[in-house]
């Protein structure tokens, strides 16, 4: 009977519920040379950055009390980590505020990424998190797999991923290749010379110039591609789809004869000179060409 | 859509043609998109095959292939023949070559980073069909082992650091294989009708190297996350 009783108690001790960890903060601020990347490696949690003209990084943190956050100033950069605790389970928050022209890289598992105003090379990646950029110059790079990707105003080479969500590019300017499976991908006021934009699912919507001697790919398996471009672009189009459709009001886009333009077979068409090449493909979906088109419906 | 020039592009990428042919194309490409984008494809694939080391072959396969193809073979020596061959592809040629070199060369990087089984080169076959409109048609029926090797590989991996991956995630990245499966399903189906179309091959070489790329994504998440 005491052997029982005894091990009733305990096993109530053992279900007892454990006192909250006390939340904590930390605070530092620290000066940097210009030139000086930032590496941020969150398991969960938030960033954000900002940005500012100072020569210095602010780092905020919030965390569990047993958990420490680390800013190392190393060869690589400056690079932000957290031990401690009940390792990668616990989550931190970061607050950051970075010189505009600081170099960013943001690793994170369940991690919510968002940089704001950054005039310098972008990394971010997340497996279960939404990314958004606002800025960036040169290489911008974004990866989610379950999370949506935004990125707004970049402008250089950017590469932007998201494995089952949806792809959201604005305003930017130079190379770029965007990259989806179940997710749609959206481009919007983009001015580019190279554009590689491909989905196996998702729909493809581009709205924007398309420059003289540019290089535009469009390719979706299942969804549809609406590209809406100018009536006075000077592109040559390439349109290919083996069960979709295509359709255009415009008058350089009537293809003589509509039977080749199933089964696969590339129709060539001219707009004004002709300069810029354009492939467009869907398997299986809808392709159209004009103003106004759609943009993809979220799934 | 197809004229008198669309033959004669593999020999222009090749720098072949006489300086005034070569002239005469450079003049015809300025007006002509659809040459344009039958030289940009060539192009990609021949910058695929630039990017593989070559290698030379275990064994001397010219008797087997002459004798499939009624010819007799002239020379004696492999490294006569090779100083005498003057190698040109058509575009389905091309075409399966450039898929044979993706699958190699995703196939290649992985096992190099991984390591893997030591493996045969696939083997190639071809009979007559229908394609591109205008091009020599030749139908391509091309089975992958290394592409099937390297999915199975990462597919092993990916199984092995299931356990350090979220349900949730492990759920996404599934649904998503099975998305780009599906469609590599339906381009191997319409292949099947239409063998030697070059849409449907590039169009399945692609849609294997997102199920590579995604595989090699997921099998990294794992690794990390299991470390």
């Amino acid at each position: 009977v005491r052997l029982i009783a005894a091990a009733i108690v305990l096993a109530g001790f053992a279900r007892a519920p454990q006192p909250p960890a006390k939340a904590s903060r930390t605070d530092e601020t620290v000066a940097v040379q210009r030139g000086t990347r930032l590496t941020v490696d969150n398991f969960a949690g938030d960033v954000v950055i900002h940005t500012w003209d100072k020569g210095t990084l602010h780092v905020v943190a919030r965390h569990q009390s047993r958990r420490t956050v680390r800013v190392r100033q190393t060869p690589a950069g400056v690079v932000l980590s957290a031990s401690g605790g009940m390792g990668r389970a616990d989550s931190v928050d970061y607050d950051i505020t970075a010189p505009s022209w600081m170099p960013l890289k943001v690793d994170g598992t369940y991690c919510v990424i968002t940089i704001d105003g950054t005039q310098a090379e972008v990394s971010a990646e997340s497996v279960r998190g939404d990314i958004s950029i606002k800025g960036g110059i040169g290489f911008v790079t974004a990866k989610s797999v379950e999370g949506s990707v935004v990125v707004e105003g970049a402008r250089g080479k950017l590469a932007i991923n998201s494995v089952n969500e949806t792809v959201d590019i604005s305003d930017a300017t130079g190379d770029i290749i965007a990259d989806a499976i179940n997710g749609s991908i959206r481009m919007q006021r983009i001015a580019s010379r190279s554009v590689d934009v491909s989905t196996v699912n998702g729909e493809i919507g581009y709205q924007g110039a398309i420059a003289e001697g540019g290089h535009y790919s469009f390719a979706s398996h299942h969804g549809d591609v609406l590209l809406d471009i100018p009536e006075t672009s000077n592109a040559t189009l390439s349109v290919r789809t083996y069960n979709g459709s295509f359709r255009s009001p415009f008058a350089a886009l009537q293809p003589p004869n509509r039977s080749p333009l199933q089964r696969g077979t590339r129709v060539t068409m001219t707009m004004g000179t002709g300069s810029a090449d354009v492939a467009v493909e869907s398997f299986s979906g809808t392709i159209r060409i004009g103003p106004g088109s759609r943009t993809p419906r979220e799934r | 859509m197809s004229d008198t020039w669309t033959d004669r592009l593999s020999e222009y990428v090749d720098d072949d043609l006489t300086p005034d042919e070569r002239r005469a194309l450079d003049a015809h490409l300025v007006d002509c998109g659809d040459c344009r984008m039958t030289l940009a494809e060539l192009r990609s694939v021949v910058a695929r095959a630039a990017a593989v080391t070559p290698r030379p072959p275990e064994r001397d396969l010219w008797d087997g292939v002459a004798s499939q193809i009624g010819v007799k073979p002239s020379l004696d020596t492999l490294a006569a023949r090779r100083a005498a061959w003057r190698i040109s592809f058509t575009l389905p040629q091309l075409v399966a070559a450039g898929l044979a070199l993706m699958v190699l060369s995703g196939g290649a990087v992985w096992v190099g980073q991984h390591g893997g089984r030591a493996t045969a080169l696939p083997e190639l076959s071809a009979a007559n069909g229908s394609g591109e409109a205008g091009v020599h048609r030749v139908p391509i029926v091309m089975p992958d082992p290394h592409y099937d090797e390297a999915v199975a590989d990462l597919e092993q991996t990916l199984q092995r650091g299931r356990a350090s991956l979220d349900p949730q995630t492990i759920a996404v990245i599934e649904r998503n294989l099975q998305a780009i499966d599906r469609a590599i399903e339906e381009s191997r189906q319409a292949l099947a009708q239409d063998p030697a179309n070059i849409y449907l091959n590039n169009h399945l070489a692609e849609a294997k190297q997102q199920k590579l790329s995604l595989l090699r994504q997921a099998a990294a998440i794992a690794t990390k996350h299991g470390s």
